[in-house]
């Protein structure tokens, strides 16, 4: 009876430090990349086309201010697959425009959230393809962004964007799917 | 097959730090008992990856990695753009790795049985026959033998269908009674317990996971405990710690009575700081196995099936979520 005792609880220690390493070491690649668990990092619009096979929606109108290609490309697979797409700007490298879709119309778009920024001001707006809102953000650092959310040809799209709303605007009425990588 | 030797590999990995923390942790000193854990985490990962596969191919589907998965490779290879290369290469090297292990216990054991020997039967001496008589169990007899003229102090078992205990009469002439009774009764517990077919049976399994080098370090290990387990038995039967030590360093680092120390054989084929090396690892191989049979206490092979059940049941459950 003690010996049975003994090994089930030699089992059961040595199999929660198990468990507690393998989840630690499935977390690191998600905490190097800045992401949550299930958040995958690719190199190219084209590589992540080609992953979620899907064409993304991608701006016909682009700022020269930006810098093509995107600087980061994530995707979600699970629950609700979605992408983001980061722009850097031209001058400080920093990322100035933020693309982010569903690729599931039930889904909220992309990658991230609004946990990490305060909402200054919200205004609902009407874009070609449907009702929108535009809001003005601040960011943990003091950095102040627009952000846009819409439902543009069946999925959900949020834009963050460190410029004008109009620029922003002008973004969003432009996005178009498009399954090359050709710069706009 | 190359998602089938990640999670192998990862298994691999998994099942031995599972087995060697129990050991620890339980404070396992009977050798059976960790040689039947180490086959547990020798097998499961070779099998697993397979079976699962078959029976639970949902395994693999984004739900299952993004959701209840412990550890799924696809996180670590899809997390940086370069990280394919970086596994492919890391496969590529435990490969090489896994073969170089292999291939440096089963070359000896070929060229063992490829050398050509010319031994001549001898007449059994009866201070063989007394030590064998001893160490057989009653109810069994004595264990088959044969005994061989030769220059060189041999002791081994033969055969892994019809196992017999061969002895050389150097060997007899060197060893005192105690120590002759003591190695005599080493080699009868693997005529007992069919160690050789045990032997070929890890060797086949280490063929089968040849690119995977913790099964072959996990290989290794099961051979170092089925000598701990016939060490075991020789103590368990003889009761003398200490000629079973002397006889082990008798015969493991002295060599022919004509030629140079067994130690030094061979050398001649391999450069110097390699010879040197291994006879290095070789003697301290032998200085571990002669602490643990001088040092170790008398501990029961408490429910060695049980716990070798148990710990299969666990991880093989712990697995089924590491893809």
């Amino acid at each position: 009876m003690r010996d049975g005792a003994r090994i089930m609880m030699g089992l059961a220690s040595v199999g929660v430090v198990t468990i507690v390493l393998l989840r630690a070491l499935d977390s690191i690649p998600a905490a190097l990349s800045a992401g949550a668990r299930g958040v995958i990092r690719v190199a190219s619009i084209a590589d992540v086309q080609r992953r979620v096979d899907a064409p993304l929606l991608l701006p016909a109108y682009f700022p020269d201010t930006l810098r093509w290609p995107p600087t980061d490309v994530r995707f979600v697979r699970t629950p609700h697959p979605g992408v983001t797409l980061a722009f850097a700007g031209r001058q400080s490298g920093r990322a100035r425009l933020i693309v982010s879709q569903s690729l599931d119309s039930n889904a909220a778009p992309g990658v991230g959230s609004h946990a990490d920024v305060a909402v200054l001001h919200e205004t609902s707006i009407k874009l070609e393809a449907g009702p929108g809102t535009l809001r003005r953000l601040e960011s943990a650092d003091g950095t102040v962004w627009q952000e846009l959310t819409s439902t543009i040809r069946g999925r959900n799209v949020r834009l963050r964007y460190r410029g004008s709303a109009r620029e922003l605007i002008a973004i969003a009425q432009g996005l178009r799917e498009d399954s090359s990588e050709a710069s706009p | 097959m190359r998602d089938y030797l990640v999670e192998s590999l990862l298994h691999s990995i998994v099942a031995g730090f599972f087995v060697e923390a129990l050991i620890a942790v339980w404070r396992l000193d009977a050798a059976r008992c960790r040689l039947l854990l180490r086959l547990v985490a020798l097998c499961l990962p070779l099998v697993l990856p397979l079976l699962f596969g078959w029976l639970a191919p949902f395994r693999h589907e984004d739900w299952f990695i993004d959701g209840p998965a412990l550890l799924a490779a696809a996180h670590w290879s899809e997390a940086w753009p370069i990280a394919p290369r970086v596994v492919s290469l890391t496969l590529t090297a435990a490969g090489a790795i896994g073969a170089m292990l292999f291939a440096r216990d089963l070359v000896p054991v070929v060229a063992e049985c490829a050398a050509p020997r010319n031994f001549r039967s001898a007449d059994p001496g009866h201070r063989f026959a007394d030590a064998l008589e001893a160490a057989s169990p009653a109810d069994k007899g004595r264990a088959p033998f044969a005994i061989i003229h030769s220059a060189e102090p041999l002791l081994f078992v033969r055969g892994a269908f019809a196992p017999a205990v061969v002895v050389s009469t150097e060997a007899v002439a060197r060893l005192d009674d105690r120590q002759l009774r003591a190695a005599v009764a080493h080699e009868t517990a693997h005529v007992i317990r069919r160690d050789a077919m045990l032997g070929w049976i890890v060797m086949a399994l280490r063929l089968a996971g040849i690119v995977n080098p913790v099964a072959q370090i996990l290989g290794r290990a099961i051979i170092r405990d089925v000598e701990a387990a016939a060490d075991d038995y020789a103590v368990e039967v003889t009761g003398d710690r200490v000629a079973l030590a002397t006889a082990i360093v008798k015969l493991t680092t002295e060599g022919p009575a004509t030629a140079r120390p067994v130690a030094c054989r061979n050398r001649t084929l391999r450069p110097d700081l390699l010879a040197a090396l291994w006879g290095r690892m070789g003697a301290a191989a032998v200085e571990r196995r002669c602490r643990r049979v001088l040092a170790r206490r008398t501990s029961a092979e408490t429910r060695s099936n049980v716990r070798a059940t148990a710990t299969a049941v666990v991880l093989g459950t712990l697995l089924f979520f590491v893809v």
